[in-house]
């Protein structure tokens, strides 16, 4: 390609910083501090309570969990529910299992590899946190939790331990102490099913992504 | 504005398209807003859309404890990141790099379409998938990405419909919100190889455009956003949907493209936070939305899925011209669409009749302001002043006070007509004549007592205006300086005989 987009970028930042500096607005050499900001707050003996039921009001569905190896059974019964093709997609098995013995899957379900591939009707994922100001789930790509999971399946199950569980959107990103290079891919709040209202104003849930979220909520601390 | 160059062959053989061919459509806002009040269908969409918005953005403003701090937090965070702008952008370019992405930088839409055609070019794409962003709007990037033979596939509902429809959006938030049920059910018929399947309610629809569009997603060579914020401390462009369509362009093809405008930029995710807790409740009356993704770069080592490159593109296109200027407050626009939601105006004639891809005061504002006034001469007046608009307007924009200054520049650019310019220069010099002043309101009321003359008036005389209004009845015994000097003579006789 003869077009030289470095030089093009270059003469193009220069402009557009030129015509930021021509105002008040010069770039200072050290960080400008930025005003405090206020987050809301939640009475945190009731967290739990909080969370499920924004969690609720965003279509969402849940059931409690005390035990991990109940998995597997849960979310064949899910399946059942929905009457859907039986086609799983999870990574998640080596990841919360290291400790313990494998998940007994049942026979009933046929199980796949990420990446998920659009054909498989459930998706197991693994919520590292949520927020219970918004009834969020907050899932980051990453080996265990490949982000087409989340999109491409028509049912999402979500695991969660219930001590994950922040007050507000601020504590979640404290939570995942995140900073520039050691960025996941992609990070996920979700908040309910997928949905759309684009024809006449009328919610529809399932537009691209899952038609239905259901979460497993972990009660008893999880070892990993 | 010169194109960008140096430009490649390939390049320089797809002519740039200009935003100034869609912009010249806001010049005849007169016209299409009257065809808009007398087309039946559209009003029916319209009547349907209006109420929900505002009940919906009522009730969720009610449910949290107080709105008002939830804005003044974001308003504090756009006010502190526009008077340190520079540095901001500067953190976040260093920081996506950081992350394995590349920043680039367009000053006007030419080139940011010029930036994606290259990119397209050289990882040799055939076909695009796109999630709703309004700067691609901005720079018909459609259309470029068609002239140079790439299937361009729209993933946002609203936005495919209209793309099928081939029309532009007539909502920010909404774009199809002009569309009925049956209307989008024609379209699909017409481009879509339909067989027997029914079509007869709002969930088939949608899941008729899931399967189509699952395919698009699933082929795609580069996706293409926008961002609803770009967040400098951790170089992240954060993408706000319910349906999810941004995360699968984000997602499967093997290259991610961010389009977004500088103003976008804010210090970190807790600044983020503050703006998003105002976002979806003034857009759509949600808490949050379904999706809210941060994209930071391509992905790793041990990513099993996500692209390889990731591409933000920065556009200015006059942005930077407001900063400092009388219209900076427009910077603060986070483009949640409740100014559109509640304005009169809008709610009667939607947002085709504005012409530009921003209809409704904001668009009254921004329109102006990126193509130029004497294009869009008509949007400035095409508001009552009710101030509905900055009620609303979870970033507290003037809205009202800038379309205000709007028609003060083109007064004072001789925009207006000789009409309008004769009448106000004709007032000023009555108004400063107290004589003359008397003299004509005289005249006027009676005129005005006269019920044959009146008449005359309205059908022979002013009947632009009077086609479709009436004139006042007056009744009055006289001009309020008649009656007010009759009061005192007889005030001053009382107290004579007193």
């Amino acid at each position: 390609m003869s077009i030289n987009l470095n030089r093009f970028n270059r003469v193009n930042r220069k402009k557009i910083f030129n015509r930021i500096e021509r105002t008040k607005k010069s770039a200072i050499p050290q960080a400008p501090k930025r005003p405090p900001l206020l987050h809301p707050q939640f009475d945190i003996s009731a967290l739990t309570e909080i969370f499920l039921s924004k969690l609720s009001a965003s279509s969402s569905t849940y059931q409690s969990v005390d035990c991990l190896s109940l998995v597997p059974q849960l979310v064949l019964q899910y399946a059942e529910k929905y009457n859907t093709n039986k086609t799983l997609v999870t990574n998640l098995d080596p990841f919360l299992n290291s400790d313990e013995p494998p998940w007994d899957w049942p026979n009933a379900l046929s199980l796949s590899t990420p990446p998920a591939t659009g054909n498989e009707a459930i998706g197991l994922s693994y919520a590292s946190t949520a927020i219970a100001e918004t009834g969020s789930l907050v899932l980051s790509a990453s080996k265990q939790n490949p982000t087409t999971v989340n999109f491409l399946t028509d049912h999402h199950i979500i695991i969660l331990n219930e001590q994950d569980i922040v007050p507000n959107i601020e504590s979640m990103w404290k939570r995942l102490s995140l900073s520039a290079g050691n960025m996941p891919r992609a990070i996920n709040i979700i908040t309910g099913p997928s949905r759309t209202a684009d024809i006449e104003q009328t919610i529809q849930l399932g537009a691209h992504g899952p038609r239905s979220l259901h979460l497993l909520l972990l009660t008893q601390p999880s070892p990993y | 504005m010169k194109p960008g160059k140096p430009t490649s062959p390939e390049t320089q053989s797809n002519p740039p398209i200009h935003s100034e061919t869609s912009s010249n459509q806001a010049l005849f806002f007169k016209a299409k807003s009257s065809e808009a009040l007398l087309d039946d269908t559209l009003q029916q969409a319209l009547k349907k859309a209006q109420g929900g918005f505002i009940e919906k953005r009522s009730q969720a403003i009610a449910d949290v404890e107080n709105f008002d701090s939830y804005k003044q937090q974001a308003q504090l965070v756009k006010n502190h990141t526009l008077d340190h702008l520079a540095y901001y952008l500067t953190q976040f370019e260093e920081n996506v790099t950081k992350n394995g992405g590349h920043v680039h930088w367009a000053s006007t839409p030419e080139q940011l379409n010029n930036i994606i055609l290259h990119i397209c070019e050289r990882r040799d794409a055939k076909s695009v998938t796109k999630g709703k962003s309004m700067i691609s709007e901005e720079a018909n990037l459609n259309a470029a990405l068609e002239a140079a033979g790439i299937d361009v596939t729209e993933t946002d509902l609203g936005e495919y419909i209209i793309q099928l429809a081939k029309e532009p959006p007539s909502h920010i938030i909404v774009p199809a919100i002009h569309k009925t049920r049956q209307q989008v059910e024609a379209l699909f018929r017409e481009t879509h190889d339909l067989g027997e399947r029914d079509l007869d309610n709002i969930a088939a629809l949608v899941d008729e455009a899931r399967l189509q569009l699952r395919q698009k997603f699933l082929d795609a060579d580069v996706g293409i956003t926008g961002a609803n914020m770009l967040i400098a401390d951790t170089g992240s462009a954060m993408v706000v949907t319910n349906e999810g369509n941004g995360d699968l362009t984000a997602t499967l093809p093997k290259v991610h493209i961010v389009t977004a405008s500088i103003e976008k930029v804010v210090p970190d995710l807790e600044s983020a936070s503050a703006i998003l807790r105002v976002l979806a409740r003034s857009a759509t009356g949600q808490p949050i939305t379904s999706y809210t993704s941060l994209f930071s770069g391509p992905s790793g080592i041990e990513d099993l899925d996500g692209p390889d490159e990731f591409h933000v593109i920065l556009l200015d296109n006059q942005r930077s011209q407001m900063l400092g200027s009388p219209f900076e407050d427009m910077l603060k626009c986070i483009k949640c669409g409740a100014c559109l939601n509640h304005c009169p105006v809008y709610s009667a004639v939607g947002g085709h009749a504005y012409g530009w891809v921003y209809p409704g005061p904001m668009g009254s504002v921004l329109t102006p302001l990126m193509t130029g006034l004497k294009q869009s001469s008509d949007l400035p007046n095409a508001s009552t002043f009710c101030g509905r608009c900055e009620e609303v307007c979870p970033m507290g924009i003037p809205l009202p006070e800038l379309l205000r200054q709007l028609r003060n520049k083109e007064h004072e650019d001789h925009l207006t007509s000789w009409k309008t310019r004769f009448s106000l220069k004709g007032f000023m010099w009555g108004i400063q004549h107290p004589r003359v002043f008397h003299w004509i309101t005289k005249t006027l009321r009676m005129i005005l007592a006269n019920s044959v003359l009146t008449r005359l008036l309205e059908k022979h005389v002013l009947t632009s205006w009077y086609s479709s209004k009436e004139l006042p009845k007056n009744y009055s015994k006289g001009t309020f300086m008649e009656q007010y000097q009759q009061d005192s003579k007889q005030k001053k006789s009382k107290q004579k005989k007193s």
